[in-house]
């Protein structure tokens, strides 16, 4: 009765338990690039379960050297859909992308991500991560990646998704100035120009209204090429606004080089 | 022996080398490359553009008045600013139009230079008052009691003496050009600037430009209240002048030449940078213009001039008696100025305080 009561049980545990792991069917970090040493990757991977069976959300880690797809935006796409990242019926989580021969990191959202991981809590999560990216210091950008996504979940799960505005305080005071300032510019700019029909007794340096009409005979008119130049900048890194991937799905997300 | 010619590179200025290889030249410098034709384009049209500016005046024939016994003219002469001016015998103008003093003696008529043709007074008083009355909306900082205050210690219809100028011009004006084209890839922000040299040369032909010929006017207002139009142009007779004003000119044809040559060039110059407006950015580099076929003439053109007195101070102004465009200088109600400006800052406040909110958050 003891053995029987024992299978029971055990049974009942294992369908307690199943369902929570088979909505994960990947791993938590995939290091392709060859970032960590094993006891990293174990000691991380273990972190990123905690918290996603905490939570039900995908959280996960994935590097490569070779890029999967033609950007890094749709390779974190791209990995996250057809590899079957996402939790419960609507797939949600986020994965941070790395691909280690370009340099180029990106965060891709989905599902409730969208909501969680918004443009401002992702700007928030990008500033923890790219410092120690920058630095490859990969371990410790991985580990302030798992602490902030927590920190910014458990925001969410009490209704309160992290949503300021990440701003430096010479962009505040920058704003501040030209909203004090330009108004100002415009009323005199504006003044000055109804000034100028106060006085109206002004010199004609040109003589345009004495043109003979059709005297106008352009005989040479030669343009010629000499060279060129081309200037390439580095583009503003991607907003969170979201975007439909390859597979069709609607992804958020946010990314850069480093 | 021939010469040997030197290029220099457009973009950095290093001379270049003739690749014969490629058959262009080479600028070991900044390795642009340029094909032989362009660089022999482009010396040929600089030494165009870089000639000397030749403004050719045939000079001016005064005439004299052979017969004034269409009216009787006196001089009026103002002890003031030294204005002579002529008109008829009867007129009773006893106000000089220009400084507004009211000291003018009449004397004897003197004999004047006659005028090759002259535009009448199309406007007489009545409508030119109403033409400066209609003005007046026009002046957006005007005291309210400008038009019940405003005494008219002056109006008179002037006969101002002009030189007019005809001419045909050749110009030739090389340019620096840019084009510049951006596009953008996933990680990119690209821009594409191409680097021009333009020439222009051609003819435009410039025809009674007047230039004021009186010291006692403001060569301002006279500039301000054109254009007059020629072809309500006649030969003078004296009979025109009955009731009016006729200023003696006091700036020679000569003296006048150099402001009809700045306006004739600027003009010129407009005129051929407006067939570049293709390129992003057109920077003139060198101009040639060249003048043939330069014609002086006398004429006398119609303006009304008005002094106005307003609280303790004379507000002149003119009036193109053929058209009725007025000029002149208004006062000024501080607090409308103000209150302008205070109205356009609030606005903008509001607004900037939306778009600063919106930024900040």
């Amino acid at each position: 009765m003891k053995k029987l009561f024992s299978c029971v049980l055990c049974t009942f545990i294992l369908l307690s338990v199943l369902p929570v792991y088979a909505s994960f069917e990947n791993p938590s970090v995939v290091d392709e690039a060859g970032y960590l040493m094993q006891s990293e990757l174990d000691y991380l991977s273990r972190e990123l379960d905690r918290i996603r069976e905490k939570y039900n959300f995908e959280i996960a880690i994935y590097t490569e050297s070779d890029m999967t797809s033609g950007t890094a935006e749709a390779s974190a796409d791209d990995i996250y859909d057809y590899q079957g990242y996402g939790a419960g019926q609507n797939d949600d989580g986020i994965l941070l992308y790395i691909c280690s021969d370009t340099r180029e990191y990106h965060f891709t959202t989905h599902g409730k991500g969208l909501e969680y991981f918004n443009k401002n809590g992702l700007i928030y999560l990008e500033s923890k991560v790219t410092p120690y990216l920058e630095d490859d210091d990969y371990y410790k950008a991985f580990s302030v990646y798992i602490e902030t996504a927590d920190e910014l979940l458990s925001m969410a799960k009490d209704g309160n998704p992290y949503n300021e505005k990440s701003l430096s305080t010479k962009y505040v005071v920058g704003v501040v100035f030209l909203c004090l300032s330009v108004p100002l510019l415009v009323a005199y700019i504006m003044m000055k120009k109804k000034l100028k029909k106060m006085k109206t007794a002004v010199e004609n340096d040109y003589a345009a209204n004495y043109v003979k009409p059709g005297s106008m005979d352009i005989s040479v008119s030669r343009d010629l090429f000499l060279y060129s130049r081309i200037t390439k900048t580095e583009r503003p890194k991607s907003s969170s606004g979201t975007h439909t991937s390859s597979s069709g799905r609607t992804h958020g997300g946010r990314g850069g080089s480093f | 022996m021939d010469t040997v010619q030197n290029y220099k590179c457009p973009c950095c200025t290093a001379p270049l080398v003739f690749d014969g290889e490629t058959q262009t030249l080479i600028c070991e410098s900044c390795d642009n490359t340029f094909p032989l034709e362009t660089i022999l384009q482009m010396t040929e049209g600089s030494a165009d553009s870089d000639g000397i500016s030749k403004y050719d005046w045939e000079s001016y024939t005064p005439r004299t008045y052979e017969d004034t016994s269409e009216v009787t003219l006196s001089n009026y002469s103002c002890p003031s600013c030294g204005a002579q001016i002529q008109g008829d015998d009867t007129l009773g103008s006893t106000v000089c139009p220009y400084c507004g003093n009211s000291t003018i003696v009449k004397g004897q008529f003197e004999g004047t230079l006659k005028p090759d043709y002259i535009i009448p007074f199309k406007l007489n008083k009545k409508a030119a008052m109403e033409v400066f009355e209609g003005q007046l909306k026009n002046a957006p900082f005007l005291p309210d009691s400008f038009k019940s205050k405003k005494k008219i210690e002056e109006m008179a219809g002037v006969y101002v003496p002009f030189w007019t100028f005809d001419c045909d011009c050749d110009a030739a004006v090389s340019y620096n050009a840019e084009k510049v084209t951006a596009w953008s890839d996933a990680n990119y922000n690209y821009t594409k600037t191409d680097y021009f040299k333009l020439f222009r040369s051609g003819s435009i032909g410039f025809a009674n430009i007047p230039v004021d010929a009186s010291k006692k006017v403001d060569d301002a207002y006279m500039e301000a209240i054109e254009p007059f139009n020629y072809e309500d142009a006649v030969e003078f007779r004296g009979a025109y002048l009955s009731g009016y004003l006729a200023d003696k000119y006091d700036v020679s044809a000569e003296e006048s030449i150099e402001r009809a040559n700045e306006r004739v060039k600027n003009s010129t110059i407009e005129a051929f940078n407006d067939t570049t407006n293709r390129y992003t950015a057109v920077i003139p580099e060198s101009t040639r213009v060249g003048f043939s076929n330069g014609k002086i003439r006398y004429s006398l053109l119609p303006v009304w001039m008005l002094n106005i007195g307003y609280m303790d101070k004379i507000y002149k102004f003119a009036i193109n008696g053929q058209t009725g465009k007025v000029v002149g200088q208004y006062p000024i109600d501080k607090s409308k100025k103000w209150k302008y400006f205070g109205k356009i800052a609030g606005i903008a406040y509001v607004i900037a305080a939306v778009i600063g909110w919106m930024l900040l958050h």
